[in-house]
């Protein structure tokens, strides 16, 4: 029976691989949750066989982006949970292309480097089949075939289940995060500290409306990673090593851009947010920097008040590959008016 | 060390090999022992001694119980039962006890209890050495497992103890049924077949079906959960009562499957618990090595169901409150235990007052096997949340979301993760049907599409949960 079973294994895996090979779909199914869509960002980019011009590295927020309207030339391996160091510490370790440019979320600098992803893409066996086999590559499991063959039946139904009255369009707001210059009047609660304390109970700021936020309860949750004691020694360690890549990066002849997505008011207002800001203004000056900030001016609406819901994620990922573009082809207008 | 990661493997290869090496054969009790040790040590070294003091323990109290005169045999039966009681709710309940004392961080009482660590496996270990204690009570002089050499009744004992299959979570063994297997063992004896089947369902409940449903009931953390359509809240509640099981059954299937490449037979532990048509029949079916020990230690030694009604409606009350609080130190955990009691009161009550003339075939059976089911399933929510606000606060969503956005997605990939579950209930209840007959007849390729769903359906590692008991 073992025997049986071993050859039984061996045939069901191999059809199911060249079936995968010849008729996989190159569309990224919908996925079971954050840490396959995560594993499926770091796989395509690292084992896939297009070679984006624009990686973009950061958090959840980056990767609500619209992948449909960033397009082919963009990769997004914003790794929720994480940040943006961890991006570049896989892309540094595994990509075999040199990408144009990599747009660095400059935010979180209090997450420090896991090994976790990288691990799971750098595990011995599974690694070497992963990188040549399609079908051992997390978008490819068996669940998520099935599940996603069974939700095309579905999709019509729940399309038409949600669609209600649009959101409605929403008066301007002063909700957009400072420049990098704008000077900081408030003071930074920052010790040193091995021990923090938990973050306080919180009161909603009074901003905090419906209007801004579809789900005013999250933000206090979203809130506690950027109140409280900052671990100083920490965010400092996390420049220096952000730096570090970058500039590796930048001798490869990538360009680095740094851009920050919308967050609410009372979340840019915070004193990691405000830290962080001080940090950035001085390790990445505008002056040397490509720096891509929200659209003054313009109300974004998000779920929680820092992840861009409806029709705010189609609003800004636009804006964002519209200076992305714009900005590259000022540059190179700019290298055509130098020469000679 | 999770039975499923690299170093895991690496030890278990060395450990088959050198146990039947011909010429180490009189030291197989040995090598199993050594590499309990490290199995255990991998994760927290320091508690390996804690483990080690309580075998060493037991092992001389047990060794003393039996050549005891019979007037100091009781006292020091009792004395020891207090003795692992005492470590077991120190380490447990310490934390919380400290949390209780006011600023007892400033404290020296209240800072040592605040920083007790939880030692892994030590529900498991501390109730197997109290069933070591009983036993040999029991036995009196004629207990036959307790070997007249101290030095071995103290190796037979720490295998008994730490055997690292069983080690951290399970199945519970008793002391009568353990001791008589300890004997030098061949490879002949080993019946491959079996420990093939158990490994790869073991390790499919719990790669495959467990670690991938944590990624789906990972919405039931508090807050996320709050604006989340009603049926995928519903849909999560289900999933997670389908990821408990297939991830405590499938590490259990797993023990039980490398224990027998060893040569050693430990008690099944799960025996498909969500077709059960009564909750005592549940009881009968999940966790049944806990069940079973609190059954002969606890239940029946308060007197069972011999000392009448109410009595009993009692004893089982109780019981069911203690297995509860055996799980962790949390009001969910007790609540959960006593629910279960009032349950299973209630159903005895209902049972003897108008016995049930309806044959429990078809529509009935069903009924009553989906109404166990939801029985259980709502309990497992205090697992999930030991915070009793979230739970109530989850109960609330799952009834007033439905006008939330509704997301059909991750239903169905519950839906996909829990058939297998479901499918490996329905072949033990229809034994007879002509679908299990196909089952059976083609298993070898069913095996293999469990194979290939290990190598590319893994999910993400995690812990077994009920390492955290």
């Amino acid at each position: 029976m073992i025997k049986k079973s071993l050859v039984s294994a061996f045939w069901i895996g191999t059809v199911y691989l060249l079936i995968i090979a010849f008729f996989g779909s190159k569309r990224v199914p919908s996925l079971q949750g954050i840490r396959q869509d995560n594993l499926v960002r770091a796989q395509t980019v690292l084992w896939g066989a297009h070679h984006p011009e624009n990686i973009i590295v950061g958090s959840s927020l980056p990767a609500m982006m619209d992948t449909r309207i960033l397009g082919s030339n963009f990769h997004s391996l914003a790794i929720s949970g994480y940040s943006s160091i961890t991006g570049l510490e896989l892309l540094e370790r595994n990509l075999t292309f040199k990408p144009k440019r990599i747009l660095v979320e400059a935010q979180f600098l209090n997450r420090n480097s896991t090994k976790d992803i990288q691990e799971s893409i750098e595990r011995p066996v599974m690694s070497f089949f992963r990188k040549h086999i399609k079908g051992f590559r997390d978008q490819f499991r068996p669940a998520t075939v099935i599940a996603n063959k069974i939700s095309k039946v579905f999709g019509k139904l729940e399309s038409w289940a949600n669609s209600g009255p649009r959101q409605p369009r929403i008066p301007l707001k002063n909700s957009v995060s400072p420049d990098l210059e704008r000077t900081n009047t408030l003071s930074i609660v920052a010790l040193p500290n091995p021990n923090p304390k938990p973050a306080p109970k919180l009161k909603l700021p009074a901003q905090i409306s419906p209007e801004d936020v579809k789900y005013p309860h999250l933000v206090e949750y979203s809130m506690h990673e950027f109140v409280g004691l900052i671990e100083t020694n920490q965010v400092l360690d996390n420049l220096k090593l952000l730096k570090n890549l970058v500039n590796r990066f930048e001798k490869k002849g990538v360009e680095c851009i740094f851009f920050e997505t919308p967050v609410h008011l009372a979340i840019t207002n915070t004193p990691l947010s405000i830290f962080q800001h001080q940090l950035f203004s001085k390790a990445f000056p505008t002056s040397r920097y490509r720096w891509i900030l929200p659209e003054p001016g313009v109300h974004y609406f998000t779920a929680d008040g820092i992840h861009l819901t409806g029709d705010s994620i189609k609003l800004y990922t636009d804006y964002f590959t519209n200076a992305v573009e714009i900005g590259a082809s000022e540059n190179l207008r700019e290298t055509k008016n130098e020469k000679p | 060390m999770l039975f499923n990661s690299f170093s895991f493997i690496i030890l278990l290869a060395v450990t088959f090999f050198l146990f039947y090496l011909p010429r180490l054969k009189q030291w197989q009790t040995h090598i199993l022992i050594a590499s309990s040790f490290i199995f255990y040590a991998h994760d927290t070294p320091r508690l390996l001694l804690l483990l080690i003091a309580s075998i060493l323990f037991n092992a001389s109290v047990s060794f003393w119980i039996v050549r005891k005169k019979p007037s100091r045999k009781f006292l020091l039966t009792v004395l020891a039962i207090i003795a692992n009681v005492i470590v077991i709710a120190l380490f447990k309940y310490g934390p919380l006890l400290g949390s209780l004392i006011p600023d007892a961080k400033s404290t020296g009482i209240g800072h040592f209890l605040l920083r007790l660590p939880l030692p892994i496996g030590i529900s498991f270990y501390t109730f197997e050495s109290i069933s070591l204690i009983v036993d040999t009570y029991r036995g009196g002089t004629k207990t036959p497992f307790v070997h007249g050499n101290f030095y071995l009744h103290l190796i037979n004992t720490t295998l008994f103890v730490a055997f690292f299959p069983h080690l951290i979570s399970g199945p519970i063994l008793k002391a009568h049924d353990f001791y008589p297997q300890i004997q030098p063992k061949d490879r002949s004896d080993i019946h491959w077949e079996n420990v093939f089947k158990l490994l790869v369902v073991g390790y499919f409940l719990k790669m495959v079906v467990a670690d991938n449903l944590k990624d789906l009931t990972f919405w039931m953390t508090y807050p996320f959960f709050l604006p989340l359509w009603s049926g995928f809240l519903v849909s999560c509640l289900f999933g997670f009562s389908i990821q408990i099981f297939a991830d405590f059954a499938g590490y259990s299937l797993i023990a039980i499957g490398i224990a027998e490449m060893f040569g050693y037979r430990l008690i099944q532990n799960f025996c498909f618990p969500y077709i059960s048509s009564s909750l005592a029949e549940f009881w009968q079916r999940w966790h049944i090595s806990l069940s079973s020990w609190l059954r002969e230690y606890l239940y029946f030694p308060l007197g069972g169901n011999r000392r009448g009604k109410f009595r009993t409606y009692f004893n089982l009350f109780l019981v069911m409150a203690i297995g509860g609080l055996w799980h962790g130190a949390a009001l969910s955990y007790a609540i959960w235990g006593i629910y279960h009691g009032l349950g299973l009161a209630l159903e005895r009550a209902m049972a003897s007052n108008k016995p049930s003339r309806v044959p429990l075939t078809g529509f009935f059976k069903a009924f009553k096997i989906c109404s166990v089911f939801l029985f259980v399933t709502l309990g497992w929510l205090l697992f999930k949340m030991p915070n009793f606000d979230h739970a109530i606060a989850f109960c609330r969503a799952m009834f007033a979301n439905w006008g939330e956005n509704i997301q059909f997605s991750p239903v169905i990939y519950i839906m996909v993760y829990a058939l297998p579950v479901l499918i490996y209930h329905y072949l033990h209840l229809f034994k007879s049907s002509a679908f299990r007959a196909f089952v059976i007849r083609y298993q070898h390729v069913i095996y293999g599409a469990l194979i290939v769903g290990i190598l590319l359906n893994s999910g993400s590692p995690g812990s077994f949960i009920y390492f955290q008991f």
